[in-house]
């Protein structure tokens, strides 16, 4: 497989700070926050106000920040939007949240809030509510040694002319060290088209490519926060 | 252009024991799989019933619960290769497809830590498959979302032919989760039906080989599918169902037909007040355009309970035997509906006058709605 799109606009979240094409570029520090921020954070970044944000997992934190930083409000309309899908990919998924409401279990005080958390889709879906994207979405699941599927699938569903646009991207947020895996803290996430003018090309992840979404970082100019991510 | 899509193997694991035609049969005959609570007795939950794998079923020997997914995944695998006449695994794949089929390491002491690609790894190990194995999850359309992904990698040429296998079963995690929410039915569940109070839960397990070669086909195709996102609420519907019409329009669209040519449809059909509401108005106001109704259309879960992940392949199977009989089977457990009566939902099952495509729709936690037809 050769298929390729353009890169409309991309967006990065670390543990630097938050990046992106829409001319983000901010450490943690000058945010006065923690990763993945909070939803004074959303304030400084965007001038958004987002009431719930602090209710949403930090998988989705990660995202909908990253995708702030991408400009999503900019380089899509509101039709385009209600056509674009979703294919994020994630190596420890909601592990945090999962660990949470075990533990909720075991204390018998059931923190029923979280529990639709402990499933990949819904932090889709809070981006997915967010930004009024209304096209598949797909919550793709994958190994540290073989990333770049969600990038593969993004690039099938263009290829199949079944989405005009997709955002495609990866995100892996914990609070701490769980289960012996270090806590990982990004999210990059790339405004996908078939062709046209954009910001960069990207082409087929071959499998073992090391970090898809790093070089695609780099590529839209982002080497600060590709860094961290390599 | 795209390449069509065959069914060439199908294998299922669900309450009423091993076999797509234990499946189909019992479900055609009006039974249930929805029993008193056994193996899942001491988790406690707000409802008496389960649709657990029967004791037995899984293996000669009792499994650790946290091995169910696993092991259940591996035997509708077995059983669709069978079908499909044990094609050459070297140039094959699996997409493995599954809500929290993995937990083995959050609930127990295994290695799984919810990943889906774990599983898939095994169960590719297991069998041999030549491709690397995908893993997806999108809640409780997760089935569907894989069939269209596997179909859509065949269509588009990078390989001949892919087994999707979905696998859930219910554990502590799940049956407190869902209770927790206020989903569960006290007893066995009642979709669509006036009274319906919430879900069941089931164990499940439901496998597919897709294949580019007409010649390997069981006379299924996978005509078309799509998806949609709610974008409205991340784990209630779209009261307006305009997420599932979206997704159902994509797909009849994606197979190039119309709405009129849809002979029967199997629902999502879960059972809570706000899921079959929703549903019955997005379908009934997408096939307002063409007539009075939908086509006739029938949901499970009161049969094998809510099997998660594994609900999109195992319902698929169901839709496909809709059209291999020509009759979709009564909704079990429905009196009187009291959802807007353009969905044609009846009690009883019902000769189809014509059966050549069927459409089967799923929704899930994150607004994720799948839709995929399938014809003769």
């Amino acid at each position: 497989m050769t298929l390729s799109a353009t890169v409309l606009a991309c967006g990065v979240l670390n543990r630097r700070g938050i990046f992106g094409t829409r001319g983000t570029s901010v450490t943690w520090s000058e945010l006065e926050s923690n990763p993945p921020g909070t939803a004074r954070t959303v304030q400084r970044l965007s001038g958004k106000t987002d009431p719930t944000f602090r209710r949403i997992d930090f998988p989705a934190r990660a995202l909908v920040l990253a995708c702030e930083a991408a400009g999503i409000d900019d380089v899509l309309t509101e039709s385009q939007r209600n056509e674009t899908a979703i294919c994020i990919e994630t190596e420890v998924g909601s592990l945090t949240t999962d660990l949470d409401f075990q533990r909720s279990l075991r204390d018998d005080v059931v923190h029923a809030g979280i529990f639709p958390y402990s499933l990949t889709s819904t932090s889709l879906g809070e981006v997915a509510l967010r930004y009024k994207l209304r096209g598949p979405t797909v919550s793709v699941s994958v190994s540290e040694h073989d990333p770049g599927e969600s990038l593969r699938e993004a690039l099938r569903a263009l290829a199949a002319g079944e989405a005009p646009y997709v955002l495609a991207g990866c995100a892996d947020a914990a609070r701490e060290p769980a289960a012996g895996l270090d806590p990982a803290m990004r999210a990059v996430v790339a405004v996908l088209a078939p062709s046209g003018d954009g910001v960069a090309k990207v082409t087929w992840p071959e499998a073992g490519a090391v970090n898809p979404y790093a070089t695609l970082a780099r590529s839209c100019g982002l080497s600060h926060a590709a860094r961290d991510e390599s | 252009m795209r390449r069509p899509v065959f069914l060439a193997g199908r294998g299922a694991v669900t309450g009423f024991g091993r076999g797509v035609d234990e499946l189909c049969d019992r479900i055609f005959a009006g039974e249930t799989a929805l029993r008193t609570r056994r193996r899942t007795a001491d988790f406690r939950a707000e409802t008496t019933v389960c649709g657990e794998f029967p004791k037995g079923t899984i293996d000669d020997v009792a499994l650790p619960e946290r091995d169910l997914p696993l092991r259940a995944a591996l035997l509708a695998t077995e059983e669709a290769l069978e079908e499909a006449g044990r094609p050459d695994v070297a140039s094959m794949g699996v997409v493995l497809a599954t809500t929290k089929g993995d937990m083995s390491g959050i609930c127990g002491e295994g290695a799984g830590l919810g990943s889906p690609i774990r599983l898939g790894a095994l169960v590719s190990e297991a069998f041999g498959f030549g491709l690397p194995p995908t893993g997806l999850s999108c809640a409780c359309a997760s089935g569907v979302v894989g069939i269209a992904s596997a179909a859509r990698r065949i269509a588009l040429g990078e390989c001949d032919r892919l087994v999707v296998v979905a696998a859930d079963a219910v554990n502590e995690f799940i049956l407190r989760g869902f209770g927790g929410l206020g989903a569960l039915d006290p007893g066995p569940c009642r979709p669509f039906d006036a009274d319906r109070r919430g879900v069941s839960l089931g164990d499940g397990a439901g496998a597919v080989v897709l294949t580019a070669h007409e010649r390997e086909s069981i006379g299924i195709r996978v005509s078309g599918y799509g998806g949609a996102n709610d974008a409205c609420h991340v784990t209630g519907p779209d009261y307006d169902g305009r997420g599932v019409s979206l997704a159902a329009r994509r797909a009849i669209s994606h197979a190039g037909l119309t709405l009129q040519d849809i002979d029967a449809l199997h629902l999502h059909a879960t059972g809570t007040r706000a899921n079959d509401r929703s549903e019955a108005i997005g379908l009934g106001d997408l096939w307002a355009e063409v007539a009075p109704s939908t086509p006739p259309a029938f949901g499970s879960k009161g049969q094998t309970g809510h099997t998660l992940g594994a609900a999109g392949v195992i319902e698929s199977l169901l839709a496909i035997a809709a059209l291999e009989r020509s009759e979709v089977p009564g909704n079990f457990g429905l009196s009187r509906s009291d959802c807007d009566q353009r969905l044609d939902v009846q009690g009883r099952s019902r000769a189809l006058p014509r059966s050549n495509h069927v459409l089967k729709v799923a929704s899930g936690f994150g607004g994720v709605q799948g839709a995929v037809v399938f014809s003769v």
